[in-house]
């Protein structure tokens, strides 16, 4: 099986063999157009497209029609010239990141789904990933590089970024994004793109910054060395908030798009398996800032309560116990809080040693998910107490 | 050149590491001499770092993963990114170290991955559980397993079986069972 690391160094051979022009402006990308075959730009491409194969049969691809319709529907919308030319993969990923190959393919991952709050958030960002591929940055950036250092230090600097591991074959088009490192000026330009796509769309011009005042949040508490990998080769999040705060303010509010916001309730069936994904990465502080967000926001309170528990309970330090099931009483009180929540108030219960408190809850758990498939398991819990 | 004689013990551990011995199906086997199995097949052992992997097709097919021990604050998988990976705790329950497993699964870059069935079962004499899994690799061949465990004096004794639900898995499953039955603690 390829590895991360051997696609990209194939990829980045097969461009060394190819004699290419010093870097420079290049045209915009038409409607369709493929590179011609004798550039370095085509092998490029011709990478790409057998790490998009590997992609398309990847376990970790989301392939819900209704979901894929709604990223795909605002690609469309934001570039109806190029839309049938764009494939667009959602890819089961906690973190927020999204990636546009040169040849086409976009990513998104289902991490950057959650903590969007719109349309009009989602619709900047896709913008911002289509500049990339309109603009031809992925290409501009390799020549670029090549032509200021020669060509095996650019090799084994690309080989060495291509090193870092990932999540498998669905993050080597991120991968491969973050090897092209696109250059400040090229991150600004596409936030210039992203931004102007959206308005021209009619979407709220306000929300672009929005975005960035979220993840902001996250990334002052996220664990070191785990920032976000959309940030890695970005300009600061906070220089991109000002710029685009400024731009929408100059702007006037775009009239009567809300009543077509779809993204909460295609997403909605998602959001407790893509918490659950969020948890699993252990970055508790930065889960706790999503997660308060959410509730803030006034989401399926039951739900976010609970996956409020979870987190202390998984994180278990001195006082989540009690916290935890302060979090899980406060879901049952909503009356909307799934029933595992009795099960993981009677684990914290026990863990404390309140075992009556412990047995109510695993009973309740029984009754609430009468065909609860550990059922077994949870008779044998009570009949330890 | 002082280092030389590191650098070959290094290099003559690390290819230990990976030698692969077949298992005389017809004799018990110790697994890291806590406990003793009846293999049932001839399977091809190797051991990786404390975690015996036998296997007849080849791992990415199918394989049993024997984890003898792993002790409070250990993680059970490596992960491919770079936030911290879930680890036992002496103190789970069952319905926790389930969690643990489905949770390093996806870690380790598993998709879809569900766990179903959590129920009481003895592993060997010691009061256990058992579940089964389902996921999809990286290349979305779709893959089932089957675990089997019990935590006893704050150490988890875990077996993984898994494999490719069309043909691997089937293939060795009722030996597996006969394994997981003929446990005994040394």
């Amino acid at each position: 099986m390829r590895t991360p690391r051997n696609v990209v160094a194939s990829a980045l051979a097969s461009l060394l063999w190819t004699a290419c022009a010093a870097g420079g402006p290049v045209a915009d990308l038409s409607p369709g157009q493929r590179p011609a075959l004798d550039t370095d730009e085509a092998g490029l491409w011709m990478q790409m497209d057998r790490i998009e194969a590997d992609l398309r049969t990847s376990g970790r691809v989301v392939r819900d029609p209704a979901l894929n319709a709604h990223v795909r529907d605002i690609v469309c919308r934001l570039a109806p010239e190029h839309c049938r030319f764009v494939r667009v993969y959602v890819v089961q990923a906690a973190d927020f990141n999204a990636s546009m190959a040169p040849n086409g393919a976009m990513s998104v991952w289902t991490g950057l789904l959650l903590r969007v709050e719109n349309d009009a958030q989602l619709a900047y960002l896709l913008g911002h990933e289509l500049a990339h591929y309109l603009r031809r940055h992925s290409v501009q950036r390799w020549r670029a590089m090549h032509a200021s250092t020669d060509a095996a230090t650019a090799f084994s600097m690309v080989t060495a970024v291509a090193g870092v591991g990932l999540v498998g074959v669905a993050a080597q088009l991120a991968t491969l994004d973050g090897i092209f490192a696109f250059s400040r000026d090229q991150e600004r330009e596409a936030d210039l793109i992203g931004f102007e796509m959206m308005v021209d769309a009619g979407y709220d011009p306000r929300q672009a910054a929005a975005v960035w005042r979220a993840l902001i949040a996250e990334l002052e508490v996220a664990e070191e060395g785990a920032q976000p990998i959309f940030f890695a080769s970005h300009p600061a999040a906070e220089e991109r908030l000002e710029a685009l705060a400024a731009r929408a303010d100059a702007m006037p509010a775009p009239q009567g798009r809300a009543s077509h916001d779809r993204h909460d309730a295609v997403t909605e069936p998602y959001r407790a398996a893509w918490l659950r994904d969020e948890l699993r990465q252990r970055d508790f502080a930065r889960a706790q800032v999503l997660l308060r967000r959410l509730i803030d926001r006034g989401g399926d309170l039951g739900d976010l309560y609970y996956f409020e528990g979870e987190l202390y309970r998984l994180r278990g330090d001195e006082g989540d116990d009690a916290k935890a099931a302060d979090a899980y009483e406060a879901a049952l009180e909503t009356g909307t809080a799934p029933p595992e929540t009795y099960r993981s108030l009677g684990l914290v219960y026990w863990s404390v040693g309140r075992l009556d408190d412990a047995r109510l809850a695993f009973e309740d758990y029984l009754r609430a998910r009468p065909d609860a498939d550990d059922r077994l398991m949870v008779e044998a819990y009570l009949q330890q107490f | 050149m002082r280092h030389l004689p590191a650098l070959l013990a290094l290099s003559i551990a690390l290819a230990a590491c990976s030698i692969h011995t077949l298992v005389d199906e017809n004799t018990r086997q110790s697994i890291a001499g806590r406990y003793s199995v009846d293999p049932q097949v001839a399977w091809s052992r190797v051991n990786q770092g404390g975690v015996e992997l036998w296997t007849v097709d080849g791992p990415a097919l199918e394989s049993i993963r024997f984890y003898p021990g792993l002790r409070d604050g250990e993680t059970f998988m490596t992960a491919r990114d770079r936030t911290e990976l879930p680890a036992f705790r002496a103190d789970m329950q069952a319905s926790e170290i389930m969690e643990f497993v489905v949770d390093s699964i996806a870690r380790a870059g598993a998709g879809q991955v569900q766990a179903t069935g959590l129920r009481p079962m003895n592993f060997g004499p010691l009061p256990g559980f058992r579940f089964e899994l389902s996921y999809l690799t990286d290349n979305g061949l779709e893959m089932q397993g089957l675990v089997a465990g019990a935590a006893t004096d704050g150490e988890l004794h875990l077996i993984v079986y898994s494999g490719a639900s069309l043909y691997y898995f089937p293939k060795y499953e009722d030996d597996v069972e006969r394994i997981i039955d003929s446990i005994e603690m040394l």
